[in-house]
């Protein structure tokens, strides 16, 4: 039996380039990088509930001189506890059990955690040519599944074929979209442990003791498969038929949630009527250009407002004005993703993590645009109830400014700019784009009812507006976030056309870390945002398919999470 | 006293991260010169060869001579490297093997189990790190002193004391008399307890409800307690043993009061304790020796030793992703930037002269300095990438802010 190298190159593409180092001679010490162990499909961060390494799951562990300069995989059963001279160990009080390393290489290991590993908080050791790493701490839980994702990042397109046939079981993509009620298979891995050897070919068949659902976007889906992949020791299959009600999309959220409470990393899908082209019902003329590669560009105004009552002397509230403009070629590739334009389906929800702040600045993989902005030429000029302000880029690496801003308790009086009323963008044209004027209206915002304050994340939660305009939609984004130990978690819901309320549910909820004792150690705030339908206006330029303008308001509110 | 208004704000991918309204709490007494208050010297054997100590800041640090000239390096015996032996017959008054000099301030935490049902129960004044946030100016004027403002601990070496300060109003509230000769304090998570390290073998347990010692742990003639660090979750201090050879440091079990390890560490004579915040790894630093050391605190072994030289303390970023060394090994000072992940040097930054603490502001913009010698703090600006130093007199010994 043979290892799929399609599985393990996709598993190390991501992270490699995020911890390349210069590595020294094959005789250095090994060195088990900070806070880099991690599920080998979700590289959920520790400090996430969903964070822990399931026993008889592939783990990723980062670092130096781990191994041989040039990669090495395994490649027939039995596995063997040494791989390339590395050797990995798993600690705990008196107990040593041997991990199964199934690629190894100076900056990268993957390796089968053992069905019999201890639970708990335990440690791993790499052994390189007999010299030994340092300690790394890893927590070890009976189940928490990952599912590889084809961007090899934890996140995005996941690994999903669309069964076809048996011989006919394509990768679900943007180009090849499953319909409701076929069948698909999920790759992952950490379902739980195995009665056996985890080094032979794994038993075939439903795992025991472990109760897992799949849930496309929130939908259950019925399973029909939940086990060990014949192929490959440490690997999971999910086969489950696309819930004939589940939305439509091109980016349809997907997670596994195993045992009633352990929520897997949130991939997509392409779900639709056709086999091989989707659309989005949240800005899809924004989504056809970016899977199609077709020219876009945008000129956004926003503004954000926060209210601040966790962690504070007094409760604060600190509103700013913004603007952002660009215009891009989206490349064409074959999975594209982009988890600032890749919108869930109204009425559902996506949530991603990573390790880092999202709020200060660490942007998720793949956020960052690949390509070289079009030229716009000088800056735009924006025209509105309180004059004109021309859009210059205040920021490096953006043309984004700041327009105006205010915070209560007499910090900063107002000088906001963006108050309802009738404005209109005029760019003047550059080496890419062509001049154009446009007229758009920002409309009185919409007023959210419960902004909640302490939130039990076993519970579903319901939030409420009125208000707004027409067209418009409406997200809920929440952000939590545990600084010590560098872990992010984001959601973000679509509310459904109309709708003025939503109901986040627990599986979004508690996946998010709790805000800790010190409140100043966490990062914990939930948006309402608004993406007003009258702003919507096209913006007509030469060079450009698609171009619009666009106003979106964020109102959020410090949390609680418990 | 002197109050510093800092803000922080920075654009990012994702927006503005703003920092409001922090005031840095210099913590020197600048009516009177530490060579006044303390004039403690001892003799100590580096290297088997005697060498005059005495305490800069929380930093122990070799002099060449004591103010009145006494000391004569031939005059000691360092054949037993941990007792020098006065040879002469005219023996000045140097206590031997011990050092004195004062200790460094803990900031009394609030209450930490403060839920959002209760805003007034956050009691920092600081507008936390979020996205599309205005940049703010200062305010022209620093908030008026309320019974929020929080208390700062202070050892006095010499006097066997802690003192318990209001910050605002600044004064003395009460006098803690506890083991002789303590040095560095820290408090628990849950402000409950501060443990208090005694050169003379102890470590004082102080239950801050009642501002008294309620339990003085021995640790016995071998280990001379300096350095000192509590874990996140409260259950574990750390202590380091101020000597060499048989440096290292101690465990401790803070609800059973007892040393549950002791760990030899590489660094002779360890002095400055820090964890990250996650409380993972402790990172050991020596103002007399080569190295750092970092330790797993899950298995208390050793995970890597920094090429640094004489170190004093140790800052973290919030998300313990970036370490920051004040080292003493140049004059003026350094701070240097270590990648906690790879533990590969980013950068160096020259503040004043003999740098002995360091602390990082909320919102990670603002790093503080003490530079004894010069009596000057310096003040590294992140985002802007800036140093700034300024005289502030005397010695300033210990850094805790008010917020």
């Amino acid at each position: 039996m043979v290892y799929s190298g399609f599985l393990f190159s996709l598993i190390r593409a991501a992270r490699i380039v995020f911890f390349c180092l210069p590595i020294g001679s094959a005789f250095a010490q090994p060195l088990i990088f900070s806070r880099s162990v991690y599920n080998a499909a979700s590289y959920t961060p520790a400090g996430i509930p969903g964070g822990g390494v399931a026993q008889g799951s592939i783990f990723s562990v980062f670092g130096a001189n781990l191994g041989p300069t040039t990669g090495v995989s395994v490649t027939a059963f039995p596995l063997g506890t040494a791989l390339g001279g590395t050797t990995i160990s798993i600690v705990q009080g008196n107990t040593t059990v041997a991990a199964i390393p199934v690629y190894a290489s100076a900056t990268q290991i993957n390796a089968i955690m053992p069905s019999n590993a201890p639970l708990g908080m335990a440690s791993i050791q790499v052994s390189y040519n007999s010299r030994k790493s340092n300690f790394a701490p890893v927590r070890i839980v009976n189940s928490s599944f990952g599912i590889f994702s084809a961007l090899g990042t934890g996140l995005g397109p996941g690994i999903i074929q669309n069964f076809i046939s048996a011989t006919n079981q394509p990768i679900n993509s943007t180009s090849a979209v499953a319909q409701n009620g076929q069948a698909a298979t999920l790759w992952g891995t950490g379902l739980g442990p195995i009665q056996g050897a985890d080094n032979v070919a794994p038993p075939v068949g439903n795992l025991p003791n472990v109760k897992v659902e799949v849930f496309v976007g929130g939908v259950s889906a019925p399973i029909l498969y939940s086990g060990r992949a014949p192929c490959c020791s440490g690997s999971d299959q999910v086969v489950f038929t696309v819930p004939a009600n589940a939305p439509t999309g091109c980016w349809v959220p997907v997670y596994v949630r195993t045992n009633g409470v352990n929520v897997s990393n949130f991939v997509t899908m392409a779900i639709g009527p056709s086999t091989s082209t989707c659309t989005t019902d949240v800005l899809p003329s924004v989504t056809s250009s970016f899977i199609n590669g077709t020219t876009i560009g945008e000129a956004l105004t926003m503004r954000a407002s926060t209210y601040h009552d966790v962690g504070v002397r007094a409760p604060v509230t600190a509103i700013a004005d913004y603007h952002v403009s660009f215009a891009f070629e989206p490349p064409v590739v074959p999975f594209p993703f982009n988890p600032a334009v890749a919108f869930p389906p109204s009425g559902s929800c996506t949530f991603y993590t990573h390790q880092g702040d999202m709020l200060n600045g660490d942007i998720l993989p793949g956020a960052a645009p690949k390509t070289i902005p079009l030229d716009m030429g000088i800056p735009f000029l924006l025209t509105g109830p309180n004059g004109s302000k021309t859009l210059t880029a205040s920021f490096t690496g953006a043309a984004s400014g700041y327009l105006g801003g205010q915070v209560s308790n007499n910090l900063l009086p107002s000088t906001l700019f963006l108050d309802p009323g009738s404005y209109t963008v005029q760019g003047f044209g550059g080496l890419n784009v062509g001049a154009f004027t446009t007229n758009y209206t920002i409309p009185t915002l919409l007023t959210w009812n419960n902004r909640p304050n302490v939130i039990d994340r076993t519970q579903p939660l319901t939030l409420t507006w009125t208000g707004g305009d027409s067209g418009q939609v409406i997200a809920i984004v929440g952000f939590g976030e545990d600084l010590p130990t560098a872990s992010s978690a984001v959601f973000a819901c679509i509310a459904p056309a109309g709708a003025l309320s939503f109901t986040i549910p627990p599986d979004i909820l508690t996946n998010l870390p709790a805000t800790r004792p010190n409140p100043l150690q966490s990062k914990d705030i939930f948006y309402l945002l608004t993406l007003s339908g009258s702003s919507l206006q096209k913006i007509n330029a030469t060079g450009l398919d698609v171009g619009l303008t666009s106003f979106y308001s964020m109102q959020g509110k410090t949390v609680v999470l418990q | 006293m002197n109050f510093q208004l800092s803000r922080a704000s920075r654009m990012m991918a994702a927006g503005i991260g703003l920092s409001l309204c922090w005031f840095v709490l210099e913590a020197c007494d600048c009516e009177e010169t530490k060579e006044e208050r303390f004039p403690g010297y001892w003799v100590a054997c580096i290297g088997n060869k005697p060498a005059l100590m005495t305490y800069v800041g929380d930093s122990a640090t070799i002099v060449s001579s004591d103010p009145a000239g006494n000391f004569n390096p031939s005059q000691w015996d360092c054949s037993n490297p941990n007792s020098p032996n006065y040879k002469g017959s005219q023996a000045p008054s140097y206590s031997s093997s011990t050092p004195s000099g004062p200790g460094g301030y803990a900031r009394v935490h609030r209450n930490a189990s403060a839920t959002g049902s209760s805003p007034s129960a956050y009691l920092p004044q600081q507008l936390r790190a979020l996205p599309f946030l205005p940049q703010i100016p200062p305010l022209a004027t620093p908030p008026p002193c309320d019974s929020s403002y929080p208390d700062v601990l202070r050892p006095i070496h010499t006097q066997a004391i802690v003192t318990r300060v209001s910050t605002c109003p600044f004064a003395v509230k009460t006098s803690i008399p506890v083991q002789t000769r303590p040095l560095q304090i820290a408090i628990t998570p849950d402000g409950s307890l501060a443990l208090v390290t005694s050169f003379d073998n102890a470590v004082n347990f102080i239950d801050l409800s009642m501002n008294k010692v309620v339990y003085t742990l021995n640790t016995g003639d071998s280990i001379n307690p300096n350095g000192l660090a509590i874990s996140p979750d409260g259950t574990t201090a750390y202590v380091s043993n101020f000597t060499a050879p048989g440096q290292s440091y101690i465990v401790i079990n803070i609800a059973n009061r007892t040393v549950t390890n002791t760990i030899p560490t590489i660094v002779q004579y360890p002095q400055g304790l820090t964890l990250t915040p996650d409380g993972s790894q402790l990172w050991i630093t020596t103002p007399l020796y080569f190295g750092v050391d970092v330790f797993d605190t899950l298995t208390n072994t050793r995970i890597t030793s920094l090429n640094i030289s004489y170190t004093t303390d140790v800052a973290f970023n919030s998300l313990g992703t970036r370490a920051y060394i004040t080292s003493q090994s140049t004059t003026p000072g350094t701070v240097v930037v270590v990648d906690t992940g790879t533990f590969q040097i980013l950068n160096t930054y020259t503040v004043g002269n003999t740098p002995t603490d360091i602390s990082m502001s909320y919102g990670d913009q603002f790093l503080v300095v003490n530079n004894s010698v010069d009596g000057t703090i310096s003040v590294i600006d992140l985002l802007q990438n800036q140093v700034k130093t300024a005289k502030v007199g005397a010695n300033p010994s210990g850094i805790a802010w008010v917020h």
